[in-house]
């Protein structure tokens, strides 16, 4: 029988190492903070625990490494199928075929191009996210991807953004890329001009100043 | 060898969905058995115990600040000894669970089912609570960008948007439709108690940006509260509950990608429903479970809406609420906009939906909600609506057969059920 995966002996994963990254990034555990007592409209009293608790994750990419250390080297890396062909970014180290009953796909090179196929102008996000709005997120097909990835579009008036759109990958520089997503994003691309403002767009407009002012106020 | 058999719906209640923070899960939960004990006087929790199972409906243990939290509860109710188990399965928690107690009572290995339900969300900061719910998304490529599911929402409204010609104020009528019934639903419903008004369009088009065409009166908030519902077979439905029971005639379960991105070509879903199809617009995982649904209960597909007499599907957002109606099939012989400038889905139209106020109006402790949803359909096909609101304004008069969708991720996982009346 064919053996599946390799089985290394975990000689490079200690729990020695851990400890120096717990050093480095404490975790407190499940620690108690506060008590509070008060009572509720209907006159029931109530008392209020507050736990503080919290987590670090590590964890390998396994099969997703090499798509990891591409994004590091400026690159992406998709996946194409030897039996279907079906090319996907993400990727997917199994082809979503049942056809091909989970063949291992290959590695390929994406293009740094692609289609804006559909966007939305956040003006509310996740807590991390809070000052970088408006932010445009946008799902595009790279190359000849047959799945979108999301990611954000870069464009200096959110509400320029169009379906259908050319875009461009662009990198964070080299020193400050970390093998993830948030390594590169979209902007359109350098050929393409916006249409004209139109009632959409400039509703858009409207709807994104109370953000602009609201992330300002953040900012001080 | 134990037989098929026909699996209805006997009770149900959820407590208020913006339940005070100060009680704990077991009295939520207890609340809600104690409010059985006097709507279904018949009913004993010993004959579950005899005869039946639990199944819970719980999204995140992030929320509970416990693993495995329905044990508590199983302790709490005297269980101990009877079989549970507990479904999450993301905002489709809910109708997964009650697909459970379908299974189970429809496969006779057990012939009482009380399905327990519940979320408690203000336990973290809402921004934090948001988090929580965006990594169900997947956290490799999606949650690292700082945006979360409204966000992604968002982004497949606007291309199902620009597919049908739709606009922002066809958005906010199911918005507006949704928060104005939950006004006659009364006292249970999170719009009731938060904010006790009836709202425009204009009001909806002037609230806050959030994701466009997403603005704040377009989304639900996050809410806490519990449900459980009754399911049994047919010997226990007319024991409870001889006048006010429903049979569950149909059934549907069915899943789609977890990165929306990932539907622009998806081989399961272009070999079934051709190229193109669902894209990131549409709802494949609604239209599938909702055809398997369907055929159960012996309703076409192109009559749907007209067969359906009233529904109660899952609003996250007003969008999403729209798109439901195209993944169930009600928009086949009009077209999406003409659909709601019939106001078919409006109380008055042909296919009253969510007029208990559904998520935005009702409110969407996850695990609870689906629930909440089945229990408002069942009340609507028992009669029930004027002992339970206080008002005929939002009742579905005469209405014979119902209509629950349960909905997850991005469309990730949905369930759809009709409902009878006996």
């Amino acid at each position: 029988m064919a053996k599946l995966h390799s089985t290394p002996n975990n000689t490079d994963f200690n729990w020695k190492g851990w400890e120096k990254i717990s050093k480095l990034i404490p975790e407190r555990g499940w620690v108690w903070q506060n008590y509070r007592t008060g009572t509720s409209s209907d006159k029931s009293e109530w008392v209020e625990q507050q736990i503080y608790y919290d987590m670090l994750y590590t964890f390998r990419l396994g099969a997703l490494s090499p798509y990891a250390k591409a994004l590091k080297e400026g690159k992406l890396l998709g996946t194409k199928c030897p039996k279907c062909g079906d090319v996907t970014f993400p990727p997917r180290v199994n082809c979503w075929n049942l056809d091909c009953k989970l063949e291992i796909t290959d590695w390929v090179e994406m293009p740094l191009t692609g289609i804006l196929h559909t966007f939305t102008i956040c003006g509310f996000a996740a807590k991390s996210a809070l000052k970088k709005l408006p932010f445009v997120l946008a799902y595009v097909l790279v190359g000849e991807s047959k799945t979108a990835v999301a990611n954000i579009l870069k464009i200096d008036q959110p509400w320029h953004t169009e379906t259908n759109m050319p875009v461009i990958v662009k990198f964070a520089k080299e020193e400050d890329r970390v093998g993830n997503i948030i390594d590169f994003w979209f902007e359109p691309d350098p050929k393409w001009t916006p249409s004209p403002m139109n009632a959409e767009k400039e509703r858009i407009e409207k709807l994104c100043q109370p953000v602009y002012e609201w992330v300002r106020i953040l900012n001080r | 060898m134990v037989e098929q058999q026909q699996v209805f719906i006997a009770g149900g209640t959820t407590t208020p969905f913006d339940y005070p923070v100060n009680l704990q899960i077991e009295e939520l939960v207890a609340n809600t058995i104690r409010q059985l004990y006097e709507d279904v006087p018949n009913f004993h929790l010993k004959d579950v115990r005899e005869d039946g199972m639990v199944v819970y409906s719980h999204f995140s243990v992030h929320f509970a600040h416990q693993l495995t939290s329905y044990w508590i509860l199983h302790d709490h109710l005297g269980l101990v000894g009877v079989p549970h188990f507990r479904i999450d399965n993301g905002g489709n928690t809910g109708g997964s669970a009650l697909y459970a107690a379908y299974a189970l009572v429809r496969a006779g290995l057990a012939n009482v089912v009380p399905v327990i339900g519940y979320e408690l969300m203000g336990s973290v900061s809402q921004s934090k609570g948001s988090e929580f719910i965006a990594i169900a998304s997947d956290t490799r490529y999606e949650a690292m960008l700082g945006a979360n599911y409204t966000n992604y929402y968002a982004g497949l409204a606007r291309v199902f948007m620009e597919e049908y010609g739709l606009t922002e104020e066809d958005f906010a009528e199911i918005a507006v439709k949704n928060k104005n019934n939950a006004m006659a639903t009364g006292e249970k419903a999170q719009h009731f108690r938060k904010v006790g008004k009836k709202l425009t369009v204009d009001d909806v088009m002037e609230s806050r940006l959030i994701s466009y065409p997403l603005k704040k009166w377009d989304c639900c908030f996050m809410s806490e509260g519990a449900a459980t519902i009754l399911v049994c077979n047919e010997k226990y439905a007319k024991q409870y509950s001889p006048d006010h029971y429903v049979e569950i005639t149909g059934a549907g379960l069915s899943s789609c990608t977890i990165r929306a991105g990932d539907r622009y070509a998806f081989p399961g879903w272009t070999e079934r429903y051709g190229a193109g199809y669902p894209g990131l617009g549409e709802f494949a995982a609604c239209r599938h479970s909702a055809e398997v649904a369907y055929k159960m209960a012996g309703i076409n597909w192109k009559d749907s809406h007209k067969q359906i007499d009233v529904a109660e599907v899952h609003d996250a957002f007003s969008t999403s609420e729209f798109q439901i109606y195209n993944a169930l099939g009600w928009c086949e012989s009009t077209t999406p906009k003409q659909f709601i400038h019939d106001k078919m889905p409006m109380m008055d139209g042909e296919i009253p939906t969510n007029p208990g106020g559904g998520l935005i109006g009702y409110g969407h402790p996850v695990g609870a909600t689906g629930l909440m949803s089945a229990i408002e359909c069942y009340y609507q096909l028992t009669g029930l609506i004027p002992r339970e609101h206080k008002s005929t304004e939002n009742e579905v008069k005469d209405a014979e057969v119902g209509l629950v969708n349960s909905h997850a991720g991005t469309g990730t996982s949905i369930s759809n059920f009709i409902l009878q009346r006996v």
